[in-house]
């Protein structure tokens, strides 16, 4: 199976190949980069669940019920 | 309604009208002998495909000469039956089959039940605009602004991030450097994908 296909809209020419050492070396990079994309991406989501639990437990600590959240604080979902 | 020429003694010439609207003409002959035509300006408003392709466990799809001075805004659909590695999806413009690797920025915002997420990353080497969830099949559609004018292109567009879930991503993407490109690559984030991807023009009037 080749790595790249290549297409030319122009002529309609498809090229299958495989990449060149120029490309390879940027391939590398390119699954660092996106490895470190979706750990910060998959931090972003703990956090954000982390907030709407922490602001859940805040609002009944101070004796909202889950009924009087869910009213004052839609964007919370679910409770 | 097509006009038949019957031949002095066989055969015969069949004038049909065109199959999209508009209309043809069809000069007689000059002085000169020869038959002049106008050809049909197709001026419909609405997309006109320019190209697509199927593919099969690839690393990278590159597709150039698709950005042209003809349209100023495209509209790009990737239909993803298997995205392997990281499940991510990457493109960078390209000029004259080498890619732009700098000043990405990109935005999103995911959607999943009542929970909403939301990210943004700047001085980016490529943008991500696609994902799925345990490299199953996905579906993303994006509109490209002036991919092909010397200014900044900016891309906006949606994209399942979990086909049996419908987990909604939204995604921005803005590539700053003031260069006309003339085509794409996409790529997976690691692994390879297959798939299908459409590019269509928006036709300007």
């Amino acid at each position: 199976m080749a790595d790249i296909i290549e297409i030319f809209a122009d002529s309609g020419i498809v090229i299958e190949r495989d990449f060149t050492e120029e490309e390879l070396t940027q391939r590398e990079l390119d699954i660092i980069a996106a490895e470190t994309a979706a750990q910060e991406a998959a931090a972003a989501a703990q956090a954000a669940q982390e907030a709407r639990e922490s602001a859940i437990n805040h609002a009944k600590s101070l004796g909202f019920t889950d009924d009087m959240i869910k009213v004052m604080f839609p964007g919370l979902g679910d409770i | 309604m097509p006009i038949k020429i019957n031949g002095l003694n066989t055969g015969s010439v069949t004038l049909s009208a065109s199959a999209t609207g508009g209309d043809v003409t069809l000069n007689l002959p000059n002085a000169n002998g020869t038959v002049a035509t106008t050809s049909y300006a197709d001026t419909a408003p609405g997309l006109q495909y320019i190209t697509g392709q199927s593919f099969t466990a690839v690393s990278a799809v590159n597709i150039n000469n698709c950005f042209t001075s003809t349209y100023d805004n495209y509209r790009l659909i990737i239909d993803a039956s298997n995205i392997s590695g990281t499940s991510t999806v990457y493109f960078r413009l390209r000029l004259s089959g080498t890619d732009a690797t700098t000043n990405y920025a990109y935005q999103y915002l995911y959607a999943n039940g009542t929970s909403v997420t939301a990210l943004r990353a700047s001085s980016q080497t490529e943008a991500w605009f696609f994902s799925s969830i345990n490299s199953a099949r996905s579906f993303g559609s994006y509109d490209f602004a002036a991919p092909a004018l010397a200014r900044a292109t900016q891309v906006v567009g949606n994209s399942f991030y979990n086909n049996s879930n419908a987990e909604l991503v939204v995604w921005a993407v803005t590539h700053t450097t003031a260069t006309a490109y003339d085509g794409i690559t996409i790529f997976p984030g690691s692994g390879t994908m297959t798939g299908t991807i459409r590019i269509y023009g928006y036709r300007n009037s």
